[in-house]
């Protein structure tokens, strides 16, 4: 994954064009940000970029593809994407999943270890700041890894098995009122859903539509404008919309 | 009446936002439709923009929307760019050569300074868009049954395409046709010979707000169908294809 020791290496903004160096550690899903224009992109919407540059290129021939190119990138260094060019997985993601799963059961574990300690009020105390702290790693990745959404799953799970082993701890130790543990679980779930659609709607380059968005082309507003303007090409590729 | 000078002031600071957000990647900024002619509506016309790009990528379509969005304006855009323009321009020619008959370069270099289209290539793409209109509506029609409303909106939508397509029909037979749609009704109802008050309602429909007019879709689209049928046989006498 990293480029130490090798000589600068350049692609292109894919908004403004202009020439920005390949970080050291990089991965195709990493988060760029222009400091030219300031448009946020992946990596691997990046543009290659060679010093007798044409101007106008055929986009597809992306950065990566450039990079792939050069045998001292290897694929292991910038994995090609899958056939739907949508999701990049790498070992690097791998190796996130698999931190992700580890932290997350020795969390559990760890809770529910530190159980006999808490009395009811410091068990929901300490269970609304678990909740905070996985949303926050949530959020976190998404914003430095990708824009996933099984990141909110993974947490919402995690979250939700604090929660049920604290009830089959209690369960065996004759804790009856769970009102407000409850309803904390609730919360919690809705701020990790709300979180996967406010994520997806900030224009972070999923260009989903979010939990609760609705992804369906009801209005067809998108046609209206082919329809109204592009004639057959465009009317024939809008008219499953009706 | 075209746009007011508060728009005008907006669409400048538009175009400015977007020469930062796009950088040398932006190449042309034109004007088109109803804002270059004299008949934009405030309440129901977009502005309708063409930007030119010299890569056309995911993320100078996302600056780009973050812009439209940011600006008061209702903007309606079509992104062209890299190598494929000139071929996209030739797909959609009827278009291209619509817009370049009244335009304005607000930004960068005239993307139509080279472009030409055939004789052949126009008349085949009226046909096909003429055809195409008349299977969207019939399409539409089919499944407005239980909700008319359906059927307006795609004629609605439909209504910029129809105008364009009848009147580019009498342009590549040698006549002289506006480009506004008030003063195209008459000349084309005349030259195809329709009835007038069809293409004034189809005007009213796409002027006003979805939901305010309550026609008859059984009549219009019965209308609507005679106005193509005419077109076709007029196209099948005239051209081969």
């Amino acid at each position: 994954m990293s480029g130490a020791g090798r000589s600068p290496q350049f692609l292109r903004c894919p908004s403004c064009l202009r020439r920005f160096e390949l970080p050291g550690e990089h991965y195709p899903g990493l988060l760029q940000q222009c400091t030219s224009c300031g448009s946020t992109f992946r990596l691997h919407e990046a543009l290659p970029w060679h010093e007798d540059q044409p101007q106008e290129t055929n986009p597809a021939s992306a950065g990566i593809a450039q990079l792939l190119d050069n045998p001292a990138d290897s694929p292991d260094a910038l994995p090609q994407p899958n056939a739907t060019g949508q999701t990049y997985y790498s070992e690097n993601v791998n190796a996130i999943w698999a931190m992700i799963a580890l932290g997350g059961i020795a969390l559990v574990a760890v809770s529910y270890m530190f159980f006999p300690f808490m009395d009811g009020p410091a068990f929901l105390i300490y269970y609304v700041v678990a909740g905070l702290g996985l949303l926050a790693g949530v959020q976190l990745l998404r914003f430095s890894v990708s824009g996933q959404d099984s990141f909110n799953v993974a947490g919402l799970v995690f979250f939700l098995l604090i929660g049920a082993a604290r009830y089959i701890y209690g369960l065996n130790h004759d804790m009856h009122k769970w009102g407000y543990m409850t309803n904390i679980m609730f919360i919690g779930s809705m701020l990790f859903l709300v979180s996967m659609s406010s994520t997806n709607r900030r224009g972070d380059g999923g260009g989903r539509s979010g939990f609760f968005a609705a992804g369906n082309c009801t209005s067809c507003s998108s046609c209206s404008s082919c329809g109204g303007g592009c004639g057959g090409g465009c009317g024939g590729g809008c008219g499953g919309c009706g | 009446m075209g746009i007011q000078s508060s728009q005008r002031q907006a669409l400048e600071q538009l175009s400015d936002n977007l020469q930062g957000s796009l950088g040398e990647n932006l190449r042309s900024l034109v004007l088109y439709g109803s804002s270059v002619r004299n008949d934009f509506s405030r309440s129901s016309s977009d502005i309708n923009l063409l930007i030119v790009l010299r890569q056309d990528t995911a993320a100078a379509q996302r600056a780009i929307g973050n812009e439209v969005e940011k600006s008061s304006l209702k903007i309606s855009p079509i992104v062209i760019g890299g190598s494929s323009s000139p071929r996209s321009m030739q797909c959609f020619a009827l278009k291209f050569a619509d817009i370049m008959r009244r335009d304005e370069l607000i930004f960068g270099d005239d993307p139509f300074s080279d472009f030409e289209v055939t004789q052949e290539r126009r008349r085949f793409l009226v046909e096909q868009g003429l055809r195409n209109t008349r299977m969207r509506l019939s399409h539409a029609y089919v499944l407005a049954q239980p909700d008319p409303q359906r059927y307006l909106r795609t004629l609605r939508q439909a209504v910029p395409r129809i105008f364009a397509d009848l009147a580019e029909l009498l342009r590549l037979d040698g006549s002289e046709i506006p480009d506004e749609r008030e003063l195209q009704a008459p000349l084309l109802a005349r030259e195809l010979g329709l009835e007038p008050e069809l293409l004034q309602k189809l005007i009213e429909l796409r002027s006003k707000q979805a939901g305010t007019m309550q026609p008859d879709i059984h009549v219009l689209h019965n209308a609507l169908l005679a106005v193509f049928d005419r077109a076709s046989e007029w196209m099948v006498s005239q051209w081969e294809l």
